[in-house]
């Protein structure tokens, strides 16, 4: 039985609607498909739909309980794009659940799935999956080989997905020390979001800058970034995004002498995030913690 | 944590120390303090070994379990770092 009519389209502008940052877009685009899958009685079809829509549903947070039918999806689909699909998206649900061993697991399923099927593209998420699962974990060795790798493979030369795995490298560089690296792959990660008009992740960049022009001293462009990365966090609703961007303007404010400055932003990081920690302020205007955290764990 | 004269690695090892003595202090366990902290009890033991930087949330919430000012842990770092230097000089 052919697929149902327009189901390739479907599923080709969702993904095209991913790539451009326009997630609630495509997961409508992606619950139509499996609509249309379901009516003409196609469950291969069904099976790619549901994972591209799990796939978006988790990056908008929608983290219903998507595991056992991706388990299921994966044993019925050995090598192939779809267990590819079903895969990478397990490990995506255990990384969100903080499960760092099982998510790692599937990471290297999807590998193997990417690679069987000779999917240059895929190879390359995978490896950037496993290189921010790697991060997650604080090995900054370990992840930049695998962001090193995803870039190498990656032969689309699409702008937004390369500035992801861009940023990731460039915040390992800036973690090791190796700052001009860094803050080299950190601003095309930025040209490249802008270029694709992915505006919507441009706060992971701009993170990232803030905190390697602290490392350089640049407290005035660390500030610049954070407020720049503040706004596109708050825009994106990513709660985490407004945190770290709250963290580094202090930390900016309190390295250029304002410390009323550095108080008011991290007065505004314990109002929002911490209310029951009301000596936070105090502590970080007394600690400088940038050795501790990981902006990225 | 910015102490000068230290390099970052002996930095984190001061800051890993520090907060295994206020958990010791207050005579909780490694695996209690982790579970409170939303954090596996290995990461807690490398946080203390100096060898894991955590995210934010992980780092505040240990702050507040531990219940340390700033400026105490702070004091407490410099203690450490004396020892430190004491024991190389």
């Amino acid at each position: 039985m052919a697929e149902p009519p327009r189901f390739e389209e479907l599923i080709a502008a969702g993904r095209g609607a991913v790539e451009g940052g326009e997630l609630e877009r495509a997961l409508g685009l992606f619950d139509e498909a499996l609509e249309q899958a379901h009516a003409a009685g196609r469950p291969d079809a069904a099976d790619r739909a549901f994972c591209n829509r799990a796939a978006v549903a988790q990056e908008l947070g929608q983290t219903g309980d998507v595991i056992p039918g991706l388990r299921r999806i994966l044993t019925r689909n050995p090598l192939s794009e779809t267990g590819y699909l079903a895969a990478y998206t397990l490990a995506r649900a255990y990384d969100l659940a903080e499960d760092r061993q099982k998510a790692n697991f599937y990471a290297r399923i999807a590998r193997e799935h990417a690679t069987a099927i000779g999917h240059q593209e895929w190879m390359s998420h995978a490896h950037n999956l496993l290189g921010r699962l790697a991060l997650s974990d604080s090995d900054f060795e370990t992840a930049g080989r695998e962001f090193t790798e995803a870039l190498r493979l990656d032969p689309s030369g699409r702008p937004a997905w390369r500035a992801i795995i861009e940023d990731n490298l460039g915040y390992c560089l800036v973690v090791g020390g190796r700052l001009r690296e860094g803050l080299t792959l950190l601003y095309r990660s930025l040209r490249g979001l802008r270029r694709s008009g992915a505006r919507r992740y441009e706060f992971h960049p701009r993170l990232s800058l803030s905190l390697a022009q602290l490392e350089r001293g640049d407290a005035r462009a660390a500030l610049r970034h954070g407020r720049a990365a503040l706004d596109g966090a708050e825009s994106a609703g990513d709660a985490e995004g407004v945190k770290a961007a709250y963290y580094l303007l202090g930390e900016a404010a309190k390295q250029a002498g304002d410390l009323a400055l550095a108080r008011a932003y991290f007065g505004q990081l314990q109002v929002r995030f911490y209310p029951d920690m009301v000596n936070l302020a105090d502590t970080l205007l007394a600690v400088d913690a940038r050795e501790m955290v990981n902006l990225k764990a | 944590m910015d102490i000068p004269g230290i390099a970052p690695p002996a930095q984190l090892e001061l800051v890993g120390r520090s907060l295994r003595e206020l958990r010791q202090r207050q005579k909780l366990s490694r695996e209690e303090v982790a579970q409170r902290a939303g954090m596996l009890p290995g990461d807690l033991l490398r946080i203390e070994k100096g060898e894991f930087r955590v995210s934010l949330d992980v780092l505040i919430n240990l702050l507040a379990l531990l219940r340390v000012s700033g400026e105490e842990f702070l004091r407490m770092l410099r203690t450490a770092q004396s020892r430190a230097e004491g024991r190389h000089g």
